[in-house]
C-alpha cells in the first residue's frame, strides 16, 4: 500500500499495543432486579387507573337505567336504536375527565420538558478544558461515518446519494464491521476513507467505538460526526439543515433524522409506514422534539461523544471510553438517554428525512420490535428514574397502560357480540368510535390514499396494535423471568487468546 | 350486523351481571383516557426552549445552580462516606427497598378492595373506598420516596409511621362494621413490615404498636371465621417472602454495585486525575493517533519517595496533601494533552506522544513544582524517582514501556528489562 492517507490504519491485527482492563458485563449484573421493578411499576400504575376506574364506575351504577330502544329505519336497514345517553352527571364527570386528562397529559410534557434541559449542559465539557466557554456560533465539519456489515450492495447507492446532498460531507469513512464481501474495496474504490474493525465482537456499537477511538481525538469543537446505516438515503437537504441548525445554535448538541418507510412490502409495509408517519408527525406537533435520534442517522457534535465517553461508568452506565455501551441491545435509544443524562439538547428538523428498511415477515418484525422493545426498558432500567429518563418512563407506562385498556376494550366487544340478542345501535357510542377513526385516519394523511384506506378499516390496524403489545408483554415476561436468549451476541473474546 | 344472531354462545344474562358492568365501565374511562389524550395532541406545544434562555429565567427568579452538583439527578449511589460501611449498606437496602415495600402494600391493598367491591360479600363499600383511598396513597408514597434523594432515617420513620397509620385504620374498620376482614389485611402489614425494617429500633416500637392495635382490634370484633382471612395471610406470605428476596437481591446489587464502580472508576477520587483503568481505556486512542502520525508513544512514571514516613510522622491528610500537590505539579508540568494518571498509592504515570523526555530534566522542574505548591510547608522535602521510556506503538507494548520507565525511576535499569522492546 501506499505510505500516505489510508495505508496509517493498517496494522498487524495480532499486536495488540494495549490490554484495556476487562469489565464487568452488563449481562451479569443485577439490572435484572430493576427490570423486574419496571414490570411492577407499569403493573402498579394500571391496576390503580383501573381500581379508579371501578371506584368512578361503582358510584354511578346505580343511576344508570336502560331505557327501551327504538325501532328505526336507514334505507333497506332496519335498526334498533337506542336515544340512551350517559347519565348527565357521569357525562359531565367524564368531561371533566377528558379535560384533566389532556391537561395533565401536557402538563407531564411540559415538566418533563423542562426537567431535561439542563442548564449545567457545559459541565463535563469544562473539566475536560477549563479555559474553554461556550462555543461559538461558527461552521461546522461534517464527518459521516458509516458502519456497514457486508454490504456491497447497497453501499454503492448510499455513498452516491451522499453526492446529492445540498450540501457536501467534508469526510466519509466507511466503517467495515467483519466483512467477508468487498465492502471495503467498493469504499475505496469510490474514493472514500475505510476503517476496519478489529476482533470486533460487539456489532455496530462495536466497530463504531473502534472508529470513534481514532477519530474523535482529532476533532475540534467545530466537528460534527453523522453516523448514518449504510442501507438508508437521506433527504437531499439533510446535511444542509443539519448542519445549519447546529453551526447556528452552539448548545445543539445532536440533529437526528425522522424516518419513514420505504416503499413496498404491500400490507405488513404499510402498517409499518402508517406508524412512522404518525411518528412523525408526533415528531412534527412537538416541533422537533424526538423521543430517540434514530440510529439511521443522526448528527452529533463531535465533544458531545467525547463527553459521553468520559462520562460512561462514572455518571452513566457502560465503559469509559467508549461512546456506544455495547451492553446495550438498541445502541439508538441509549446513546440518545447518555446524551440526555448529560443535559444534551437535540432535535429533529422535518426537513431531515431519512427513509428506513421495512421489515418484510411478520417474524423479522417480530425480531426487530422485540429488540427494540427489550433495548428500551432495559436501558431504562440502567438508568433509573431520573430527570433525563422520566419521560422515557412515562411512555413505557403508557404502552402498558394502552395495552390492558385496547385489550379490555377488545373482550368487551366480544363479550357484547357473542352474547347479544339483537344488535342496539347507540349513536353516543357510534360518535365516540367515529372519533376513534377519524384521529386514526387523519393522523396518516400524509402517508397517501393507501394509508389512509387502511385507516379507515380500523381493525386491521387495531390487530396490529395487539400485534405489538405483544411484543411489549412478551418482554416485560422475558425481563421478570430474566431470559437472556436474545443476546445475539458472543460475551467476550476469551476464546480468542488461547495460550 | 344490524341484527347479529347473538345469545347463542353466552347467555344474555352476562350482559347485565355485575362484573360486566365493571369491565364497561373500565372500558369506558379507559375511552376517556384515550379522547383526553386525543385533544391533548390537539393543543400545539410550544417551541423547544433553548437552555441559555432557561439559565436566564433560573438567575431571574433568584435560584441559584450549583454547577458542583450537577449531576445530582443521575443515580450515582454510594457516594456518601460514612465511616461505618456496614451502617452505609443497611441505609442503602431502606432507601431501595421501602419505597418498593410501599407499592407492593399499595397495590394488594388496592386489588383486595376491589375484589371486596366486585363481590360485595358484606355490605361494606364504604370501608373498601377507604381501603383504595389508602392504597393510592402508598403508591404515591413509594414514588416520591423511590424518585428522591431522601435520609435514610426519614425513609424508614415513613415506613414506620405509614405501617403504624394503616394498622390503626384498618383496625378502626373492623370495629366499625364488625368484620374481621380488615384485621387479616393487618397481617399483610406486618408481614410487609417485618423483613423490610427488622434491623432498625423505630421498627420494633413500631411492630409492638402495631401489634398492640391488632390485639385490641380483634378482641372488640366477634366475627365468623371467613375464607378470605385465608387468602389474606397466604397473601401476606407471599409479600414477606417476596420483600425478602427484594432486599438480598438489593444487598447484592449494592456490594455489586460498589465492585463494579471501583472497577470502572476513571478518575481518581483524591487527586482527580486518571485512574489505572482509565488510563488504560484511553491508551488505545492514543496508540492509534500514534500509529497514525508516525510517532512514538513515551511513558512517564514518577513516585513519590517516602511517602509512608509523611503519613506516619504527619498524618495521612498530609500525606493526601502531598499527593495532591504532586499530582498538580504533574499536570502543570507535562504537554497539553498529555494523558496523567494516578497509577497506585503514590505512583504516578503520564502517557502521550512524542520521543522520550529526559528523566532528571523532568525530575527537577517537577519538584521545584511540587516546592512552589507550598504542600510541604517546609517539613517534608518531596522528591520523586522518575523514569521514561518510549516505543513505535506498532512494535512495543504498554507493559513493556512501564516497565521500562519503572525499572529506569528505580535506578536500575538492567539488561533483564531494557531487552523487553522487541517482544510482541
Amino acid at each position: 500500500m501506499g505510505e500516505e492517507g489510508d495505508a496509517g490504519f493498517q496494522r498487524d491485527p495480532s499486536h495488540q499495543f494495549v490490554q484495556v482492563p476487562p469489565i464487568p458485563h452488563r449481562a451479569e449484573d443485577p439490572t435484572v432486579a430493576s427490570g423486574r421493578l419496571v414490570v411492577a411499576l407499569v403493573v402498579a400504575v394500571v391496576v390503580s387507573i383501573a381500581a379508579f376506574a371501578a371506584a368512578v364506575g361503582e358510584f354511578f351504577a346505580n343511576q344508570y337505567e336502560l331505557a327501551a330502544p327504538t325501532e328505526a329505519t336507514l334505507g333497506p336497514f332496519d335498526l334498533l336504536v337506542s336515544r340512551n345517553l350517559p347519565p348527565t352527571e357521569l357525562f359531565i364527570v367524564a368531561l371533566l375527565a377528558l379535560v384533566g386528562v389532556a391537561a395533565s397529559a401536557i402538563a407531564f410534557e411540559a415538566i418533563a420538558a423542562m426537567m431535561s434541559i439542563s442548564p449545567r449542559r457545559n459541565l463535563l465539557s469544562r473539566y475536560r478544558n477549563p479555559d474553554a466557554g461556550m462555543p461559538e456560533p461558527g461552521e461546522v465539519r461534517i464527518t459521516i461515518l458509516v458502519p456497514a456489515h457486508n454490504e456491497e450492495f447497497s453501499l454503492p447507492v448510499t455513498l452516491a446519494a451522499l453526492k446529492q446532498q445540498t450540501r457536501a460531507p467534508d469526510r466519509v469513512i466507511v466503517v467495515a464491521d467483519n466483512c467477508t464481501d468487498r465492502t471495503v474495496q467498493i469504499a475505496e474504490e469510490m474514493g472514500y476513507e475505510a476503517i476496519e474493525s478489529v476482533d470486533n465482537v460487539h456489532k455496530k456499537g462495536g466497530a463504531l467505538n473502534q472508529a470513534l477511538a481514532l477519530v474523535l481525538p482529532d476533532c475540534d469543537a467545530s466537528d460534527v460526526i453523522m453516523i448514518m446505516d449504510a442501507d438508508t438515503s437521506l433527504s437531499p437537504r439533510f446535511l444542509e439543515v443539519g448542519g445549519q441548525r447546529l453551526a447556528d445554535d452552539p448548545e445543539l448538541t445532536a440533529v437526528g433524522g425522522v424516518f419513514y418507510g420505504e416503499d413496498g412490502q404491500g400490507l405488513i409495509g404499510q402498517f409499518q409506514r402508517n406508524e412512522y408517519t404518525r411518528y412523525s408527525l408526533q415528531i412534527r406537533s412537538r416541533h422537533g422534539r424526538v423521543f430517540v435520534l434514530t440510529g439511521t442517522a443522526t448528527m452529533f457534535r463531535a465533544d458531545a461523544l467525547l463527553d459521553v465517553a468520559a462520562a460512561r461508568g462514572v455518571f452513566i452506565p457502560g465503559d469509559t471510553g467508549n461512546v456506544y455501551d455495547t451492553a446495550a441491545l438498541t445502541e439508538d435509544n441509549e446513546l440518545t438517554l447518555a446524551l440526555k443524562s448529560l443535559g444534551a439538547t437535540m432535535v429533529s428538523p422535518i426537513e431531515c428525512m431519512v427513509t428506513t428498511e421495512i421489515m418484510p415477515t411478520w417474524r423479522d418484525l417480530w425480531t426487530q420490535r422485540k429488540r427494540w422493545q427489550r433495548g428500551a426498558l432495559e436501558n431504562l432500567s440502567a438508568y433509573g428514574i431520573t430527570r433525563a429518563t422520566i419521560r422515557y418512563w412515562g411512555q413505557q407506562v403508557g404502552i402498558g397502560y394502552g395495552t390492558v385498556a385496547l385489550n379490555l376494550a377488545i373482550l368487551l366487544m366480544l363479550i357484547t357480540v357473542l352474547a347479544v340478542d339483537q344488535w342496539i345501535w347507540f349513536p353516543f357510542w357510534v360518535i365516540v368510535g367515529l372519533i376513534f377513526v377519524a384521529e386514526r385516519v387523519i393522523t396518516v394523511w400524509r402517508g397517501g390514499w393507501k394509508a389512509r384506506l387502511l385507516a379507515a378499516a380500523l381493525f386491521p390496524e387495531l390487530a396490529y396494535d395487539v400485534f405489538l403489545q405483544v411484543v411489549f408483554v412478551k418482554c416485560l415476561f422475558d425481563i421478570a423471568l430474566a431470559k437472556r436468549t436474545t443476546w445475539g451476541h458472543v460475551q467476550h473474546l476469551e476464546s480468542g487468546g488461547s495460550p | 350486523m344490524t341484527r347479529a344472531a347473538g345469545g347463542i354462545v353466552l347467555p344474555e344474562s352476562v350482559l347485565t351481571s355485575q362484573w360486566f358492568i365493571l369491565l364497561a365501565t373500565v372500558v369506558a374511562f379507559n375511552t376517556v383516557v384515550y379522547l383526553g389524550l386525543t385533544l391533548a395532541k390537539l393543543i400545539p406545544l410550544p417551541k423547544q426552549f433553548h437552555p441559555s434562555r432557561v439559565r436566564r429565567w433560573l438567575k431571574a427568579g433568584g435560584i441559584e445552580i450549583d454547577e458542583d452538583s450537577a449531576m445530582d439527578d443521575i443515580p450515582v449511589r454510594m457516594l456518601a462516606e460514612s465511616a461505618d460501611p456496614y451502617e452505609n449498606l443497611r441505609r442503602g437496602v431502606a432507601k431501595r427497598d421501602i419505597p418498593q415495600a410501599f407499592a407492593l402494600v399499595g397495590g394488594l391493598i388496592i386489588l383486595l378492595s376491589m375484589a371486596a367491591f366486585i363481590t360485595q360479600v358484606d355490605n361494606r363499600a364504604y370501608g373498601a373506598l377507604v381501603e383504595l383511598v389508602v392504597g393510592l396513597i402508598f403508591l404515591l408514597i413509594s414514588q416520591i420516596l423511590g424518585r428522591r434523594d431522601f435520609r435514610a432515617r426519614v425513609v424508614m420513620w415513613t415506613w414506620a409511621l405509614s405501617c403504624v397509620v394503616l394498622v390503626a385504620v384498618l383496625s378502626l374498620e373492623a370495629v366499625r362494621s364488625q368484620t374481621q376482614t380488615p384485621v387479616a389485611y393487618t397481617l399483610i402489614v406486618l408481614t410487609a413490615f417485618a423483613p423490610v425494617t427488622l434491623a432498625w429500633r423505630p421498627s420494633i416500637i413500631a411492630a409492638e404498636i402495631m401489634f398492640g392495635i391488632v390485639i385490641i382490634a380483634s378482641l372488640r370484633v366477634q366475627g365468623n371465621e371467613d375464607a378470605r382471612l385465608i387468602v389474606t395471610a397466604f397473601a401476606a406470605i407471599i409479600v414477606s417472602f417476596t420483600l425478602l428476596r427484594l432486599r438480598l437481591v438489593s444487598l447484592d446489587a449494592l456490594s455489586d454495585e460498589r465492585a463494579k464502580s471501583e472497577a470502572l472508576a476513571s478518575t481518581d477520587v483524591l487527586t482527580g486525575l486518571l485512574t489505572q483503568n482509565g488510563l488504560l481505556s484511553l491508551m488505545p486512542g492514543i496508540a492509534g493517533i500514534a500509529e497514525r502520525v508516525n510517532d512514538p508513544v513515551c511513558v512517564m512514571y514518577f513516585d513519590v519517595n517516602e511517602l509512608k514516613r509523611a503519613n506516619d510522622e504527619y498524618g495521612v491528610k498530609y500525606g493526601d496533601d502531598v499527593l495532591r500537590g504532586v499530582a498538580k505539579s504533574i499536570q502543570e508540568q507535562v504537554r497539553v494533552g498529555d494523558l496523567v494518571a494516578r497509577w497506585a498509592g503514590d505512583e504516578f504515570l503520564v502517557a502521550g506522544l512524542g520521543a522520550r523526555p529526559d528523566a532528571d530534566a523532568l525530575a527537577a522542574r517537577i519538584q521545584e513544582a511540587v516546592r512552589r505548591t507550598g504542600v510541604n510547608l517546609g517539613r517534608w522535602p518531596t522528591t520523586l524517582k522518575v523514569g521514561t521510556a518510549a516505543g513505535d506503538p506498532r512494535k512495543t507494548t504498554f507493559e513493556a514501556l512501564l516497565a521500562e520507565a519503572q525499572a529506569q525511576a528505580i535506578g536500575r535499569a538492567g539488561s533483564e528489562f531494557s531487552s523487553i522492546e522487541g517482544h510482541s
